[in-house]
């Protein structure tokens, strides 16, 4: 499974892909982005098969990213990993095409909770 | 000018609990919050980092701390040697934990409102906020080490804020 991590923050990558490792899922193939521009543009060279995304970020934000995933025909499992969970953003994520929203602080639990359903 | 409105903001002791959530969940060893108790000073080089929150509260939540504490906490996040962090890596880390804290700020405040992406300034040795006051703090230890986490009101919105609301 090849896995789109896209984060300004490079340790926040890290972690997030430390994370899925410990929660058990398979992460030799991943690819990064650091922003959301950078992220729509993997999403459409690399394809692939999941993408967990910060929510702010610059160039795009994740929420612009997977609008024009989406606009672009892609319909990749997308996921936010995101300091922020709202109702009106989880209802604005899921209203773009999101799966799920996950929030940060996060354990490897709150992934498996989370992903086991779609992955 | 428009005032701030003032809605239910975080008291130092929800403040300390997000605080500690961030950190059992990133870092190794405990962090013990002290709520409203005046941190000491950070005894070399202080880092700040902050987040913005922008709209129907406006207002900065810092995290100040030591230069070694921030690196240690970046050694941390990153799982690397403290000797082989960079300068880079250790404004991202902090930068990041400012970001989750502010987050879960915002979430609490509960109005609408923008974060901004994390800033930090890695050798404040003296830290002037002309618009902003201190509304909520908590002082915590971890490893030794004092890092204040405060919660900074402004009191007035900037004019293209005014603009925007009055549009």
């Amino acid at each position: 499974m090849r896995i789109l991590v896209a984060d300004d923050s490079m340790v926040m990558r890290r972690i997030v892909i430390r994370t899925m490792r410990q929660a058990g899922y398979d992460v030799s193939d991943i690819v990064e982005a650091s922003d959301g521009r950078q992220a729509y543009e993997t999403v459409m060279s690399d394809e692939p098969d999941l993408v967990l995304s910060d929510w702010n970020m610059p160039e795009m934000t994740g929420i612009e990213s997977l609008r024009a995933i989406r606009a672009a025909g892609s319909n990749v499992l997308f996921g936010f990993v995101t300091s922020e969970g709202s109702d009106e953003m989880r209802a604005e994520a899921t209203a773009a095409g999101a799966a799920f929203l996950i929030t940060k602080p996060f354990t490897a639990d709150t992934f498996r909770d989370v992903l086991d359903a779609f992955v | 000018m428009t005032e701030t409105i003032s809605p239910a903001l975080p008291s130092s002791v929800e403040l300390g609990e997000i605080v500690e959530q961030v950190w059992s969940s990133f870092l190794d060893g405990e962090i013990i919050s002290m709520p409203g108790e005046d941190a000491p000073p950070a005894h070399n080089q202080q880092m700040v980092a902050s987040v913005s929150i922008s709209g129907d509260w406006t207002g900065h939540l810092m995290i100040v701390t030591g230069k070694d504490c921030a690196e240690l906490i970046a050694s941390n996040m990153f799982q690397m040697e403290p000797d082989e962090i960079s300068t880079a890596e250790v404004a991202d880390a902090i930068g990041e934990i400012a970001n989750m804290v502010g987050g879960s700020v915002k979430g609490m405040v509960g109005v609408a409102a923008a974060l901004s992406l994390p800033q930090v300034v890695l050798d404040a040795s003296a830290l002037v906020n002309l618009d902003a006051r201190k509304v909520v703090s908590v002082s915590a230890q971890w490893n030794g080490h004092p890092v204040e986490i405060s919660l900074w009101e402004r009191s007035t919105v900037g004019r293209s804020e005014t603009a925007r609301k009055g549009a």
